[in-house]
């Protein structure tokens, strides 16, 4: 999952060297309109729906792999 | 002051005369479209659209809403655009909602403005439970989109209106240019949003004095939130006032989609999206090995440029046609937009006007045109605005300025005097009358998505955590956070709470007690640091901390 996170912040920002422990804004420095790029990505891949006030919360990479699988989303 | 010819354009006065107009000079003529989740494009015609706002205002003038405080919580939509249209042309006020916050916030604005009935989309049901509907004293929530059960819905008050206009019994208000026509909100100073109410004169004088200076060309994209003046007034009203054929979208996930879709010639957007689209074409540049021979090119452009030499280049269209499409013409306001970006835009062959304005102006107050247009400037101030530099501050007198914030004559008073209203901006003149910004008095957080957020309104929040003695917080354009401004909060912790513990242990606490703060909070609103400090903040003689020492 960390691979496909990494894959989908290279392809919006061009930003490398994501680890689990990666902050969004703080370490990557993403606006909003990257992180909304990033969540069609995951929609369209997972073919889910996320609620943009859903994400307030997600701050690191390990949040997001955790709210993918409470989903029940635990492999890309 | 420099002279260019302008662009006609007729002049309306009230929402209902520029409805007749808009129905009686464009007909036919597509008016909306947007795109569905299955990207299916849906278009409605001038006629349909003045046709659905008649029948939903017929409905509501039944209802007895006219003259009443009729509030719309949605993303953009065409439906938006409907009920706004309606609410104002039956004498009621659109109580334009931020979306982007909390349920309680958005409730507290609801209240705050005093509104009776609520348009809202699916997404915001949250908002209104059968508990909070009664708290709030609310007549009708009236949803967009397909009908629920157990729920009204847009559509069955447009089709009652229908049999209404049909059987002819129509009702009959009349409509006069100083009558509140919006409710926008505004991040003043204090902690509390400020309601700006703005007439049909002071919106429609705006609309028709942007329409002398800037054309758009067949095909506009409108991405700006709606119920923001700047997305409403200059973009999607001012957009059909021109008979364009605008595109709408209401999601920044599906924007970049919509925008390759749509393939817009002109677009009103704000600083955000044109940097992000300026880094996406960097980022494809250096992906294919190709940045160093982008970056001569660019620099042979400029270069010829200033001896005034145009130069066409098919790797440049190329590039443009690649990430923009027909993509021309960038209205950009809200924030300040790099005067180098603008120029490289200007190579790639789209034309980027830079505008400035602030709510309490409904909103603009100058912009550049396309036949005149200065990079770095904000344009040239509008024929209907008067502008008045004292002390570095510009004030702003004219139709466009509001009467005043609603029930707030204190806070009124504060920011007008004698018909002025004082922005809080600072800024000068050039000899060709080109405005120039150079700063902010007020202390106002000035996001590059256009949104602004005041310091004392974080402070509140974060005062309420036990161990925070005092706390100043500070946005810094620093080019590596969130939407370029990194908000700071600088702590002094209570040293009676915290005498026993380490700085380590004060830090981790109060990290945590701003986490907590943070999810309630939209993204670019989030506290990104925090900085603790061994002594008070210096204040002054009332006590009030000296907040450019911080």
């Amino acid at each position: 999952m960390l691979e496909f996170i990494q894959d989908a912040i290279y392809t919006v920002t061009g930003k490398k060297g994501v680890t689990y422990d990666t902050d969004f804004i703080k370490d990557l420095a993403l606006n909003s309109f990257d992180i909304m790029n990033i969540i069609v990505i995951f929609e369209d891949h997972f073919d889910i729906s996320i609620q943009p006030r859903e994400v307030w919360h997600l701050h690191l990479v390990r949040d997001v792999i955790e709210y993918l699988e409470e989903r029940g989303i635990t492999q890309p | 002051m420099k002279k260019f010819p302008l662009y006609d354009t007729e002049y309306f006065d009230t929402i209902p005369a520029y409805l007749e107009g808009l129905s009686r000079k464009y007909g036919n003529r597509e008016a909306i479209s947007y795109f569905t989740r299955k990207q299916e494009k849906i278009t409605v015609t001038y006629e349909e659209l003045v046709l659905r706002v008649t029948y939903l205002k017929e409905e509501l003038i039944a209802m007895g809403m006219a003259g009443r405080h009729i509030a719309i919580v949605s993303e953009n939509s065409c439906d938006w655009v409907v009920a706004c249209l309606a609410i104002m042309a039956c004498g009621a006020v659109a109580v334009c909602v931020d979306i982007e916050q909390s349920d309680d916030s958005i409730r507290e604005m609801i209240q705050m403005a005093d509104a009776e009935m609520v348009f809202a989309s699916a997404g915001y049901r949250s908002v209104f439970d059968p508990v909070s509907v009664d708290q709030l004293g609310l007549k009708q929530v009236v949803y967009l989109g397909a009908q629920r059960e157990g729920t009204k819905s847009l559509d069955e008050l447009c089709e009652k209106g229908k049999r209404r206009t049909e059987e002819q019994q129509s009702g009959f208000v009349t409509v006069q240019p100083d009558q509140p026509a919006v409710i926008a909100f505004t991040s003043g100073t204090t902690s509390k949003s400020k309601l700006v109410i703005l007439s049909h004169k002071n919106i429609l004088k705006n609309m028709c004095d942007s329409c002398l200076y800037v054309t758009f060309e067949e095909t506009v994209f409108c991405s700006l939130p709606f119920y923001h003046t700047y997305g409403l007034t200059c973009s999607i009203l001012g957009s059909l006032l021109r008979g364009t054929h605008v595109y709408i979208n209401g999601d920044l996930k599906t924007m970049l989609r919509d925008l390759k879709l749509a393939k817009p010639d002109t677009m009103l957007t704000v600083p955000l999206i044109v940097e992000s689209i300026y880094n996406q074409i960097w980022l494809n540049a250096e992906k294919a090995g190709k940045a160093d021979q982008l970056k001569r090119l660019l620099k042979l452009v400029r270069v010829l440029r200033k001896c005034g030499i145009r130069m066409k280049s098919k790797t440049l269209d190329g590039i443009r046609e690649q990430i923009a499409g027909n993509l021309h013409i960038m209205i950009c306001g809200g924030a300040h937009l790099g005067k180098e970006i603008s120029e490289d835009f200007e190579s790639f062959g789209i034309l980027i006007l830079q505008g400035y304005g602030i709510t309490e102006c409904s909103p603009l107050i100058s912009v550049n045109s396309n036949r005149s247009y200065k990079m770095g400037s904000v344009g040239y101030v509008l024929p209907s605005c008067e502008i008045r530099i004292v002390e570095d501050e510009i004030w702003v007198r004219g139709d466009s300025v509001m009467e005043g914030y609603y029930k707030a004559p204190e806070q009124t008073k504060e920011v007008m005097e004698d018909g002025w209203f004082k922005t809080g901006d600072l800024g000068y003149q050039d000899k060709d009358g080109c405005l120039y910004l150079t700063g902010r008095k007020k202390n106002l957080i000035v996001f590059k998505n256009g949104k602004k957020t005041s310091p004392e309104k974080l402070e509140e929040l974060i005062m309420q955590v036990p161990l925070v003695k005092e706390v100043v917080v500070t946005g810094t354009a620093s080019g590596t956070s969130v939407d370029d401004v990194k908000i700071t909060a600088s702590i002094y912790p209570d040293p009676d709470r915290t005498g026993h513990m380490s700085s380590y242990e004060i830090l981790e606490e109060l990290q945590k007690e701003i986490d907590a703060i943070n999810e309630k909070l939209p993204t670019y609103q989030q506290v990104q640091m925090i900085n603790i400090r061994e002594k008070e903040f210096s204040k002054t003689g009332t006590k009030k901390i000296k907040r450019h020492m911080v």
